[in-house]
Protein backbone atom coordinates (compact mmCIF):
# COMPACT_ATOMS: atom_id res chain seq x y z
CA UNK A 1 0.00 0.00 0.00
CA UNK A 2 2.84 2.34 0.91
CA UNK A 3 4.67 1.60 -2.35
CA UNK A 4 1.46 2.36 -4.24
CA UNK A 5 1.24 5.73 -2.57
CA UNK A 6 4.82 6.53 -3.50
CA UNK A 7 4.26 5.62 -7.16
CA UNK A 8 1.07 7.67 -7.35
CA UNK A 9 2.85 10.58 -5.68
CA UNK A 10 5.67 10.48 -8.23
CA UNK A 11 3.18 10.36 -11.10
CA UNK A 12 1.30 13.32 -9.64
CA UNK A 13 4.48 15.28 -9.11
CA UNK A 14 5.55 14.51 -12.68
CA UNK A 15 2.25 15.78 -14.11
CA UNK A 16 2.42 18.96 -12.04
CA UNK A 17 6.06 19.58 -12.98
CA UNK A 18 5.19 19.37 -16.68
CA UNK A 19 2.36 21.89 -16.28
CA UNK A 20 4.50 24.26 -14.23
CA UNK A 21 7.28 24.14 -16.86
CA UNK A 22 4.71 24.81 -19.58
CA UNK A 23 3.35 27.77 -17.62
CA UNK A 24 6.73 29.30 -16.84
CA UNK A 25 8.25 28.84 -20.30
CA UNK A 26 5.05 29.43 -22.28
CA UNK A 27 6.66 31.93 -24.75
CA UNK A 28 9.32 29.36 -25.69
CA UNK A 29 7.00 26.38 -25.85
CA UNK A 30 4.04 27.87 -27.70
CA UNK A 31 4.54 27.51 -31.49
CA UNK A 32 2.70 30.76 -32.26
CA UNK A 33 1.56 34.00 -30.69
CA UNK A 34 -1.89 33.15 -29.27
CA UNK A 35 -3.31 36.49 -30.46
CA UNK A 36 -2.03 36.10 -34.02
CA UNK A 37 -4.86 35.43 -36.49
CA UNK A 38 -4.51 32.69 -39.10
CA UNK A 39 -7.15 31.09 -41.29
CA UNK A 40 -10.06 30.18 -39.01
CA UNK A 41 -11.28 26.64 -38.34
CA UNK A 42 -8.25 24.90 -39.74
CA UNK A 43 -7.86 21.21 -38.96
CA UNK A 44 -4.70 19.98 -37.22
CA UNK A 45 -1.64 20.13 -39.43
CA UNK A 46 2.11 20.36 -39.01
CA UNK A 47 1.99 24.15 -38.63
CA UNK A 48 -1.06 24.15 -36.31
CA UNK A 49 -0.87 20.95 -34.24
CA UNK A 50 -4.34 21.46 -32.79
CA UNK A 51 -5.73 23.54 -35.63
CA UNK A 52 -7.15 27.04 -35.30
CA UNK A 53 -10.36 28.34 -33.73
CA UNK A 54 -13.26 30.37 -35.14
CA UNK A 55 -11.26 33.61 -35.22
CA UNK A 56 -8.07 31.98 -36.44
CA UNK A 57 -5.98 31.74 -33.24
CA UNK A 58 -3.65 28.76 -32.91
CA UNK A 59 -5.41 26.49 -30.33
CA UNK A 60 -2.25 24.82 -28.99
CA UNK A 61 -0.64 28.21 -28.28
CA UNK A 62 -3.83 29.35 -26.58
CA UNK A 63 -3.79 26.31 -24.31
CA UNK A 64 -0.09 26.72 -23.52
CA UNK A 65 -0.65 30.34 -22.46
CA UNK A 66 -3.88 29.30 -20.72
CA UNK A 67 -1.81 27.09 -18.41
CA UNK A 68 -0.24 30.27 -17.07
CA UNK A 69 -3.55 31.89 -16.26
CA UNK A 70 -5.17 28.82 -14.71
CA UNK A 71 -2.18 27.90 -12.54
CA UNK A 72 -1.52 31.52 -11.59
CA UNK A 73 -5.03 32.01 -10.22
CA UNK A 74 -4.94 28.70 -8.33
CA UNK A 75 -1.49 29.42 -6.89
CA UNK A 76 -2.17 32.99 -5.77
CA UNK A 77 -5.52 32.11 -4.18
CA UNK A 78 -4.10 29.07 -2.37
CA UNK A 79 -1.02 30.86 -1.05
CA UNK A 80 -2.95 33.85 0.31
CA UNK A 81 -5.71 31.63 1.70
CA UNK A 82 -3.15 29.52 3.54
CA UNK A 83 -1.29 32.54 4.93
CA UNK A 84 -4.47 34.16 6.21
CA UNK A 85 -6.18 30.92 7.26
CA UNK A 86 -3.15 29.55 9.08
CA UNK A 87 -2.45 32.76 11.01
CA UNK A 88 -6.08 33.11 12.03
CA UNK A 89 -6.29 29.40 12.88
CA UNK A 90 -3.19 29.62 15.08
CA UNK A 91 -4.50 32.67 16.93
CA UNK A 92 -8.02 31.25 17.21
CA UNK A 93 -6.76 27.96 18.61
CA UNK A 94 -4.38 29.49 21.10
CA UNK A 95 -6.40 32.41 22.49
CA UNK A 96 -9.91 31.42 23.55
CA UNK A 97 -11.72 34.75 23.37
CA UNK A 98 -10.32 35.92 20.02
CA UNK A 99 -10.79 32.39 18.78
CA UNK A 100 -14.47 32.46 19.63
CA UNK A 101 -14.96 35.62 17.56
CA UNK A 102 -12.96 34.37 14.59
CA UNK A 103 -14.80 31.08 14.57
CA UNK A 104 -18.22 32.76 14.53
CA UNK A 105 -17.14 34.68 11.41
CA UNK A 106 -15.94 31.40 9.89
CA UNK A 107 -19.27 29.76 10.75
CA UNK A 108 -21.18 32.49 8.95
CA UNK A 109 -18.95 32.38 5.84
CA UNK A 110 -19.07 28.59 5.74
CA UNK A 111 -22.87 28.47 5.79
CA UNK A 112 -22.96 30.48 2.54
CA UNK A 113 -23.07 28.11 -0.42
CA UNK A 114 -19.74 28.84 -2.03
CA UNK A 115 -20.06 28.27 -5.76
CA UNK A 116 -23.59 29.68 -6.27
CA UNK A 117 -22.65 32.91 -4.51
CA UNK A 118 -19.43 33.22 -6.52
CA UNK A 119 -21.51 32.83 -9.69
CA UNK A 120 -23.96 35.49 -8.58
CA UNK A 121 -21.25 38.00 -7.60
CA UNK A 122 -19.14 37.21 -10.66
CA UNK A 123 -22.07 37.99 -12.93
CA UNK A 124 -22.35 41.48 -11.42
CA UNK A 125 -18.72 42.55 -11.25
CA UNK A 126 -16.42 43.25 -14.17
CA UNK A 127 -14.79 39.96 -15.10
CA UNK A 128 -11.06 40.12 -14.53
CA UNK A 129 -8.41 37.83 -13.08
CA UNK A 130 -7.98 39.95 -9.96
CA UNK A 131 -11.70 40.10 -9.31
CA UNK A 132 -11.88 36.33 -9.59
CA UNK A 133 -8.95 35.96 -7.20
CA UNK A 134 -10.60 38.31 -4.70
CA UNK A 135 -13.83 36.34 -4.96
CA UNK A 136 -12.16 33.02 -4.24
CA UNK A 137 -10.25 34.58 -1.34
CA UNK A 138 -13.47 35.51 0.46
CA UNK A 139 -14.06 31.82 1.05
CA UNK A 140 -10.59 30.33 0.77
CA UNK A 141 -9.32 31.18 4.26
CA UNK A 142 -12.21 29.64 6.22
CA UNK A 143 -11.51 25.91 5.94
CA UNK A 144 -7.79 26.16 6.74
CA UNK A 145 -8.60 28.49 9.67
CA UNK A 146 -11.05 26.00 11.10
CA UNK A 147 -8.88 22.92 10.59
CA UNK A 148 -5.70 24.56 11.90
CA UNK A 149 -7.60 25.84 14.93
CA UNK A 150 -8.87 22.41 15.90
CA UNK A 151 -5.34 21.02 15.62
CA UNK A 152 -3.93 23.85 17.74
CA UNK A 153 -6.58 23.14 20.36
CA UNK A 154 -5.11 19.67 20.89
CA UNK A 155 -1.47 20.68 20.40
CA UNK A 156 -1.57 23.37 23.05
CA UNK A 157 -2.50 20.79 25.69
CA UNK A 158 0.73 18.86 25.15
CA UNK A 159 3.19 18.94 27.99
CA UNK A 160 5.94 20.53 25.92
CA UNK A 161 3.86 23.68 25.63
CA UNK A 162 3.66 23.95 29.43
CA UNK A 163 7.34 23.04 29.62
CA UNK A 164 8.18 25.90 27.24
CA UNK A 165 6.11 28.33 29.29
CA UNK A 166 8.13 27.33 32.33
CA UNK A 167 11.43 28.09 30.67
CA UNK A 168 10.12 31.52 29.77
CA UNK A 169 8.80 31.14 26.22
CA UNK A 170 6.29 33.83 25.24
CA UNK A 171 2.99 33.04 23.55
CA UNK A 172 4.33 34.23 20.22
CA UNK A 173 7.45 32.10 20.62
CA UNK A 174 5.35 29.03 21.45
CA UNK A 175 3.10 29.56 18.44
CA UNK A 176 6.01 30.12 16.09
CA UNK A 177 8.49 27.52 17.28
CA UNK A 178 6.33 24.77 18.72
CA UNK A 179 2.85 24.89 17.24
CA UNK A 180 3.40 26.11 13.67
CA UNK A 181 5.92 23.38 12.72
CA UNK A 182 3.43 20.78 13.91
CA UNK A 183 0.55 22.09 11.78
CA UNK A 184 2.57 22.58 8.55
CA UNK A 185 1.56 19.12 7.21
CA UNK A 186 -2.10 20.10 7.55
CA UNK A 187 -1.44 23.40 5.82
CA UNK A 188 0.16 21.65 2.85
CA UNK A 189 -2.80 19.29 2.47
CA UNK A 190 -5.21 22.23 2.72
CA UNK A 191 -3.16 24.08 0.10
CA UNK A 192 -3.66 21.21 -2.34
CA UNK A 193 -7.39 20.97 -1.59
CA UNK A 194 -7.79 24.68 -2.18
CA UNK A 195 -5.81 24.59 -5.44
CA UNK A 196 -8.03 21.77 -6.74
CA UNK A 197 -11.13 23.69 -5.79
CA UNK A 198 -9.97 26.93 -7.43
CA UNK A 199 -8.95 25.25 -10.70
CA UNK A 200 -12.34 23.54 -10.98
CA UNK A 201 -14.34 26.58 -9.88
CA UNK A 202 -12.43 28.94 -12.16
CA UNK A 203 -12.98 26.78 -15.23
CA UNK A 204 -16.62 26.41 -14.21
CA UNK A 205 -17.04 30.19 -14.08
CA UNK A 206 -15.28 30.63 -17.42
CA UNK A 207 -17.46 27.94 -18.91
CA UNK A 208 -20.49 29.97 -17.82
CA UNK A 209 -18.97 33.02 -19.49
CA UNK A 210 -18.02 34.76 -16.24
CA UNK A 211 -14.28 34.56 -16.79
CA UNK A 212 -11.83 37.22 -17.92
CA UNK A 213 -12.14 37.45 -21.72
CA UNK A 214 -8.68 39.00 -21.98
CA UNK A 215 -6.84 36.40 -19.94
CA UNK A 216 -7.39 33.19 -21.84
CA UNK A 217 -7.45 30.36 -19.27
CA UNK A 218 -8.24 26.72 -20.04
CA UNK A 219 -11.81 27.39 -19.01
CA UNK A 220 -12.09 30.28 -21.49
CA UNK A 221 -10.78 28.13 -24.38
CA UNK A 222 -13.42 25.61 -23.43
CA UNK A 223 -16.06 28.30 -23.20
CA UNK A 224 -15.39 29.71 -26.69
CA UNK A 225 -15.35 26.21 -28.15
CA UNK A 226 -18.68 25.49 -26.53
CA UNK A 227 -20.20 28.68 -27.92
CA UNK A 228 -19.28 27.76 -31.47
CA UNK A 229 -22.14 25.69 -33.02
CA UNK A 230 -19.88 23.83 -35.44
CA UNK A 231 -18.45 21.64 -32.70
CA UNK A 232 -21.79 19.85 -32.41
CA UNK A 233 -21.80 18.72 -36.01
CA UNK A 234 -18.14 18.03 -36.75
CA UNK A 235 -14.92 16.57 -35.33
CA UNK A 236 -13.65 19.99 -34.28
CA UNK A 237 -14.36 19.26 -30.57
CA UNK A 238 -11.60 16.65 -30.62
CA UNK A 239 -8.85 19.27 -30.91
CA UNK A 240 -10.67 22.33 -29.60
CA UNK A 241 -12.70 21.18 -26.59
CA UNK A 242 -11.02 18.00 -25.46
CA UNK A 243 -7.43 19.29 -24.90
CA UNK A 244 -8.25 22.10 -22.41
CA UNK A 245 -10.66 19.72 -20.64
CA UNK A 246 -7.93 17.09 -20.35
CA UNK A 247 -5.51 19.71 -19.01
CA UNK A 248 -7.96 20.51 -16.20
CA UNK A 249 -8.52 16.82 -15.48
CA UNK A 250 -4.80 16.01 -15.36
CA UNK A 251 -3.90 18.98 -13.18
CA UNK A 252 -6.55 18.04 -10.63
CA UNK A 253 -5.48 14.41 -10.83
CA UNK A 254 -1.82 15.37 -10.30
CA UNK A 255 -2.72 17.46 -7.25
CA UNK A 256 -4.87 14.65 -5.85
CA UNK A 257 -2.07 12.08 -6.25
CA UNK A 258 0.45 14.33 -4.55
CA UNK A 259 -1.99 14.98 -1.71
CA UNK A 260 -2.58 11.26 -1.32
CA UNK A 261 1.15 10.55 -1.14
CA UNK A 262 1.80 13.39 1.31
CA UNK A 263 -0.87 12.04 3.60
CA UNK A 264 1.37 9.04 4.16
CA UNK A 265 4.52 11.07 4.67
CA UNK A 266 2.84 13.32 7.19
CA UNK A 267 0.93 10.64 9.02
CA UNK A 268 3.44 8.44 10.85
CA UNK A 269 0.67 6.01 11.70
CA UNK A 270 0.40 5.03 8.04
CA UNK A 271 4.16 4.65 7.76
CA UNK A 272 4.48 2.48 10.83
CA UNK A 273 3.62 -1.19 10.29
CA UNK A 274 2.41 -1.29 13.90
CA UNK A 275 -0.17 1.37 13.06
CA UNK A 276 -1.31 3.58 15.90
CA UNK A 277 1.64 2.83 18.15
CA UNK A 278 2.59 6.43 18.52
CA UNK A 279 5.57 6.97 20.74
CA UNK B 1 11.35 27.16 50.92
CA UNK B 2 7.83 26.48 49.71
CA UNK B 3 4.80 27.17 51.80
CA UNK B 4 1.31 26.43 50.54
CA UNK B 5 -1.52 28.01 52.54
CA UNK B 6 -5.18 27.17 52.07
CA UNK B 7 -4.72 26.47 48.36
CA UNK B 8 -8.10 26.08 46.68
CA UNK B 9 -9.17 25.43 43.11
CA UNK B 10 -12.77 25.03 41.98
CA UNK B 11 -13.53 24.29 38.36
CA UNK B 12 -16.94 25.62 37.40
CA UNK B 13 -19.20 24.42 34.64
CA UNK B 14 -22.62 25.43 33.40
CA UNK B 15 -23.79 28.94 32.62
CA UNK B 16 -27.07 29.29 34.48
CA UNK B 17 -26.90 26.65 37.17
CA UNK B 18 -23.22 26.73 38.00
CA UNK B 19 -21.76 23.51 39.34
CA UNK B 20 -18.37 23.42 40.98
CA UNK B 21 -15.81 20.68 40.90
CA UNK B 22 -13.74 21.04 44.02
CA UNK B 23 -10.40 19.81 42.73
CA UNK B 24 -8.27 21.22 45.52
CA UNK B 25 -9.85 22.38 48.75
CA UNK B 26 -7.97 24.30 51.44
CA UNK B 27 -4.66 22.46 51.17
CA UNK B 28 -1.70 23.63 53.25
CA UNK B 29 1.80 22.24 53.56
CA UNK B 30 5.45 23.24 53.77
CA UNK B 31 8.58 21.91 52.13
CA UNK B 32 12.01 22.74 53.48
CA UNK B 33 15.00 23.43 51.26
CA UNK B 34 16.67 20.33 49.89
CA UNK B 35 13.86 18.07 51.08
CA UNK B 36 11.26 16.06 49.24
CA UNK B 37 7.56 16.04 49.95
CA UNK B 38 5.72 13.08 48.47
CA UNK B 39 2.14 13.85 47.51
CA UNK B 40 0.07 10.70 47.17
CA UNK B 41 -3.55 9.87 46.47
CA UNK B 42 -5.65 8.11 43.89
CA UNK B 43 -6.15 9.53 40.43
CA UNK B 44 -8.44 12.54 40.27
CA UNK B 45 -7.79 13.63 43.84
CA UNK B 46 -6.13 16.89 42.79
CA UNK B 47 -2.43 16.04 43.06
CA UNK B 48 -1.53 17.26 39.59
CA UNK B 49 -3.70 20.37 39.97
CA UNK B 50 -1.65 21.39 43.03
CA UNK B 51 1.54 21.20 40.96
CA UNK B 52 0.02 23.26 38.16
CA UNK B 53 -1.34 25.82 40.61
CA UNK B 54 2.07 26.39 42.18
CA UNK B 55 3.51 27.02 38.71
CA UNK B 56 0.53 29.23 37.86
CA UNK B 57 -0.22 27.13 34.81
CA UNK B 58 -3.76 27.02 36.24
CA UNK B 59 -5.48 29.96 37.90
CA UNK B 60 -6.15 29.41 41.60
CA UNK B 61 -9.53 30.08 43.26
CA UNK B 62 -8.00 30.95 46.60
CA UNK B 63 -5.08 30.53 48.95
CA UNK B 64 -1.46 31.52 48.89
CA UNK B 65 1.78 29.99 47.76
CA UNK B 66 4.91 31.41 49.32
CA UNK B 67 8.18 30.62 47.58
CA UNK B 68 11.12 31.85 49.63
CA UNK B 69 8.64 34.24 51.20
CA UNK B 70 7.42 35.58 47.85
CA UNK B 71 3.68 35.27 47.26
CA UNK B 72 3.56 33.66 43.81
CA UNK B 73 -0.10 34.54 43.22
CA UNK B 74 0.54 38.25 43.78
CA UNK B 75 3.19 38.54 41.06
CA UNK B 76 2.55 40.35 37.80
CA UNK B 77 3.62 38.95 34.43
CA UNK B 78 7.15 40.30 34.50
CA UNK B 79 7.86 39.30 38.07
CA UNK B 80 6.47 35.87 37.30
CA UNK B 81 8.75 35.47 34.28
CA UNK B 82 11.69 36.43 36.48
CA UNK B 83 10.91 33.81 39.12
CA UNK B 84 9.70 30.99 36.90
CA UNK B 85 13.13 29.54 36.07
CA UNK B 86 13.55 28.70 39.75
CA UNK B 87 10.47 26.46 39.77
CA UNK B 88 10.31 23.72 37.17
CA UNK B 89 8.03 20.77 36.55
CA UNK B 90 8.56 17.26 35.21
CA UNK B 91 5.48 15.79 33.57
CA UNK B 92 4.08 12.28 33.53
CA UNK B 93 4.67 11.52 29.89
CA UNK B 94 8.24 12.19 28.75
CA UNK B 95 7.33 11.65 25.10
CA UNK B 96 4.86 14.51 24.98
CA UNK B 97 7.11 16.71 27.13
CA UNK B 98 9.36 17.20 24.11
CA UNK B 99 8.44 18.71 20.78
CA UNK B 100 8.41 15.76 18.34
CA UNK B 101 9.80 17.94 15.54
CA UNK B 102 12.74 19.28 17.50
CA UNK B 103 16.09 17.56 17.82
CA UNK B 104 17.19 16.66 21.35
CA UNK B 105 20.07 19.14 21.18
CA UNK B 106 17.74 21.96 20.14
CA UNK B 107 15.35 21.10 22.95
CA UNK B 108 18.12 21.26 25.53
CA UNK B 109 19.50 24.48 24.03
CA UNK B 110 16.06 26.12 24.19
CA UNK B 111 16.12 27.16 27.86
CA UNK B 112 19.65 28.52 27.43
CA UNK B 113 18.57 30.50 24.38
CA UNK B 114 15.37 31.86 25.93
CA UNK B 115 17.02 32.68 29.18
CA UNK B 116 20.18 34.12 27.67
CA UNK B 117 22.33 33.71 30.76
CA UNK B 118 25.06 31.94 28.85
CA UNK B 119 26.79 33.54 25.85
CA UNK B 120 26.19 31.81 22.56
CA UNK B 121 29.75 30.58 22.22
CA UNK B 122 29.63 28.70 25.50
CA UNK B 123 26.25 27.07 24.93
CA UNK B 124 27.65 24.01 23.16
CA UNK B 125 29.85 23.22 26.11
CA UNK B 126 27.02 23.74 28.60
CA UNK B 127 24.79 21.40 26.58
CA UNK B 128 27.51 18.72 26.64
CA UNK B 129 27.81 19.16 30.41
CA UNK B 130 24.08 18.82 30.88
CA UNK B 131 23.89 15.73 28.70
CA UNK B 132 26.67 14.13 30.71
CA UNK B 133 25.04 15.06 34.02
CA UNK B 134 21.83 13.22 33.13
CA UNK B 135 23.71 10.24 31.70
CA UNK B 136 23.02 10.58 27.98
CA UNK B 137 25.45 10.17 25.08
CA UNK B 138 26.65 13.26 23.20
CA UNK B 139 25.52 11.59 19.98
CA UNK B 140 21.90 11.74 21.16
CA UNK B 141 21.95 15.45 20.40
CA UNK B 142 21.09 14.91 16.77
CA UNK B 143 18.24 12.47 17.40
CA UNK B 144 14.53 13.13 17.58
CA UNK B 145 12.43 12.23 20.63
CA UNK B 146 10.76 9.29 18.87
CA UNK B 147 14.19 7.73 18.31
CA UNK B 148 14.85 7.58 22.05
CA UNK B 149 13.24 5.45 24.75
CA UNK B 150 10.88 6.87 27.37
CA UNK B 151 13.62 6.73 29.99
CA UNK B 152 16.08 8.56 27.74
CA UNK B 153 13.48 11.20 26.95
CA UNK B 154 12.87 11.75 30.66
CA UNK B 155 16.62 12.33 31.00
CA UNK B 156 16.40 14.93 28.25
CA UNK B 157 13.57 16.59 30.16
CA UNK B 158 15.76 16.63 33.26
CA UNK B 159 18.63 18.17 31.27
CA UNK B 160 16.31 20.92 30.03
CA UNK B 161 15.20 21.60 33.57
CA UNK B 162 18.76 21.62 34.94
CA UNK B 163 19.67 24.21 32.33
CA UNK B 164 17.43 26.63 34.24
CA UNK B 165 19.23 26.01 37.60
CA UNK B 166 15.95 25.54 39.46
CA UNK B 167 15.50 25.47 43.22
CA UNK B 168 12.16 23.69 43.32
CA UNK B 169 11.20 20.84 41.03
CA UNK B 170 7.65 19.59 40.88
CA UNK B 171 7.71 16.04 39.62
CA UNK B 172 4.28 14.89 38.48
CA UNK B 173 4.48 11.11 38.38
CA UNK B 174 7.78 11.30 36.47
CA UNK B 175 8.15 7.54 36.27
CA UNK B 176 4.58 6.28 35.95
CA UNK B 177 4.86 5.69 32.20
CA UNK B 178 8.23 3.93 32.39
CA UNK B 179 9.30 0.30 32.84
CA UNK B 180 10.13 -0.71 36.40
CA UNK B 181 13.86 -1.10 35.67
CA UNK B 182 14.01 2.29 33.97
CA UNK B 183 11.96 3.81 36.80
CA UNK B 184 14.72 2.93 39.26
CA UNK B 185 17.37 4.55 37.05
CA UNK B 186 15.43 7.79 36.74
CA UNK B 187 14.64 7.87 40.47
CA UNK B 188 18.30 7.31 41.34
CA UNK B 189 19.30 10.04 38.93
CA UNK B 190 16.81 12.41 40.55
CA UNK B 191 18.18 11.58 44.01
CA UNK B 192 21.77 12.15 42.83
CA UNK B 193 20.82 15.46 41.25
CA UNK B 194 19.08 16.50 44.45
CA UNK B 195 22.22 15.80 46.47
CA UNK B 196 24.42 17.58 43.97
CA UNK B 197 22.34 20.71 43.39
CA UNK B 198 20.36 20.85 46.65
CA UNK B 199 17.01 20.70 44.83
CA UNK B 200 13.72 20.76 46.65
CA UNK B 201 11.19 18.27 45.29
CA UNK B 202 7.44 18.10 45.36
CA UNK B 203 7.06 14.52 44.25
CA UNK B 204 3.54 13.69 43.09
CA UNK B 205 2.75 10.02 42.71
CA UNK B 206 0.23 7.29 43.28
CA UNK B 207 2.95 4.70 43.70
CA UNK B 208 3.67 4.28 47.40
CA UNK B 209 6.83 2.26 46.84
CA UNK B 210 8.32 5.04 44.76
CA UNK B 211 7.32 7.72 47.23
CA UNK B 212 8.82 5.76 50.12
CA UNK B 213 12.22 5.82 48.40
CA UNK B 214 12.05 9.45 47.36
CA UNK B 215 10.25 11.41 50.06
CA UNK B 216 11.31 12.81 53.42
CA UNK B 217 7.72 13.69 54.23
CA UNK B 218 4.48 12.38 52.80
CA UNK B 219 1.15 14.12 52.29
CA UNK B 220 -1.89 11.97 51.55
CA UNK B 221 -4.79 13.47 49.62
CA UNK B 222 -8.35 12.34 49.23
CA UNK B 223 -10.84 14.21 47.01
CA UNK B 224 -8.98 17.51 47.02
CA UNK B 225 -8.12 17.53 50.72
CA UNK B 226 -5.12 16.54 52.77
CA UNK B 227 -6.06 13.73 55.12
CA UNK B 228 -2.65 13.03 56.62
CA UNK B 229 0.83 14.50 56.48
CA UNK B 230 3.99 13.50 58.29
CA UNK B 231 7.53 12.11 58.14
CA UNK B 232 7.83 9.18 55.75
CA UNK B 233 8.70 6.77 58.54
CA UNK B 234 5.76 7.86 60.70
CA UNK B 235 3.32 7.51 57.82
CA UNK B 236 4.51 4.03 56.90
CA UNK B 237 4.81 2.74 60.46
CA UNK B 238 1.90 4.34 62.25
CA UNK B 239 -0.58 5.78 59.76
CA UNK B 240 -3.55 7.19 61.64
CA UNK B 241 -6.09 7.93 58.92
CA UNK B 242 -8.19 4.95 57.76
CA UNK B 243 -7.62 5.99 54.13
CA UNK B 244 -3.84 6.01 54.53
CA UNK B 245 -4.02 2.65 56.26
CA UNK B 246 -6.03 1.22 53.39
CA UNK B 247 -3.62 2.66 50.80
CA UNK B 248 -0.61 1.23 52.61
CA UNK B 249 -2.16 -2.17 53.02
CA UNK B 250 -2.68 -2.29 49.26
CA UNK B 251 0.96 -1.48 48.53
CA UNK B 252 3.29 -4.37 47.78
CA UNK B 253 5.95 -3.54 50.37
CA UNK B 254 3.57 -4.23 53.24
CA UNK B 255 2.88 -7.89 52.58
CA UNK B 256 2.75 -8.88 56.22
CA UNK B 257 -0.34 -7.00 57.28
CA UNK B 258 -3.87 -7.86 56.34
CA UNK B 259 -5.25 -6.03 53.36
CA UNK B 260 -8.00 -3.50 53.94
CA UNK B 261 -10.33 -3.53 50.97
CA UNK B 262 -12.34 -0.34 50.58
CA UNK B 263 -15.92 -0.70 49.45
CA UNK B 264 -17.66 1.51 46.94
CA UNK B 265 -16.43 4.18 44.60
CA UNK B 266 -14.72 7.46 45.27
CA UNK B 267 -17.43 10.11 45.63
CA UNK B 268 -17.73 12.58 42.83
CA UNK B 269 -15.86 15.83 43.50
CA UNK B 270 -18.93 17.66 42.16
CA UNK B 271 -21.50 16.28 44.64
CA UNK B 272 -19.26 16.10 47.63
CA UNK B 273 -20.71 14.22 50.65
CA UNK B 274 -21.33 16.26 53.79
CA UNK B 275 -18.98 15.77 56.72
CA UNK B 276 -15.80 13.82 56.19
CA UNK B 277 -15.29 13.21 52.47
CA UNK B 278 -14.13 9.70 53.13
CA UNK B 279 -17.11 8.60 55.24
CA UNK B 280 -18.90 6.88 52.33
CA UNK B 281 -16.10 4.33 52.13
CA UNK B 282 -14.65 4.42 55.62
CA UNK B 283 -14.70 1.07 57.46
CA UNK B 284 -14.83 2.84 60.84
CA UNK B 285 -17.45 5.48 60.14
CA UNK B 286 -19.22 7.16 63.10
CA UNK B 287 -22.30 9.36 63.04
CA UNK B 288 -20.19 12.45 63.60
CA UNK B 289 -18.27 11.75 60.39
CA UNK B 290 -21.38 12.30 58.25
CA UNK B 291 -22.06 15.75 59.73
CA UNK B 292 -18.83 17.48 60.61
CA UNK B 293 -15.76 17.83 58.41
CA UNK B 294 -12.59 16.98 60.35
CA UNK B 295 -9.67 19.41 60.57
CA UNK B 296 -5.99 18.47 60.51
CA UNK B 297 -4.81 17.88 64.11
CA UNK B 298 -1.33 17.15 65.34
CA UNK B 299 -1.02 13.56 66.56
CA UNK B 300 2.76 13.26 66.79
CA UNK B 301 5.86 15.27 66.03
CA UNK B 302 5.08 16.99 62.73
CA UNK B 303 2.40 14.42 62.03
CA UNK B 304 -1.10 15.74 61.24
CA UNK B 305 -4.28 13.79 60.60
CA UNK B 306 -7.78 14.90 59.58
CA UNK B 307 -10.01 12.30 61.21
CA UNK B 308 -12.52 12.36 64.08
CA UNK B 309 -11.29 9.02 65.36
CA UNK B 310 -7.85 10.18 66.48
Amino acid sequence: MIEGRKILGSIGLGILTIFVIVAVFAPYIAPHDPHQMYRPMEHPSSSHLLGTNDIGNDILSEIVYGTRVSLFIAFVVSVISMLVGTSLGLVAGYFDKVGFLIMRVVDVVLTIPRLPLIIVIASFIRPSIWNLIALFLIFGWTMPARIIRSEVLTLRRRYYIDATKMIGGSDFYILWRHILPNVIPLVVVQFIMEAIHVILAESGLCFLGLGDPVAMSWGMVFHYAFECPIIYVSDVWMWWMLPPGLCIVFTVLGLTFVGYALEETFNPKLKNPFGGMER
Amino acid sequence: MLEVLGLTKYFSSGLIRKRYLRAVDDVSFKIEKGKTLGLVGESGCGKTTIGRLILRLTKPTGGKVLFDGIDLFALNRRELLAIRPRIQMIFQDPDSSLNPRMKIGTSIAEPLKLHGTIPKAKRGQRIRELIETVGLNPEHVNRYPYQLSGGQNQRVVLARILAMNPDLIIADEPTSSLDVSVQAQILNLMKDLQKKFDHTYLFVSHDLDVVRIMADRIAVMYLGRLVEIGETGDIYDCAKHPYTQALLSAATVDGGKERIVLKGETSSPIDMPAGCRFHTRCPRKRERCTIEEPELVEVGRDHYVACHLV
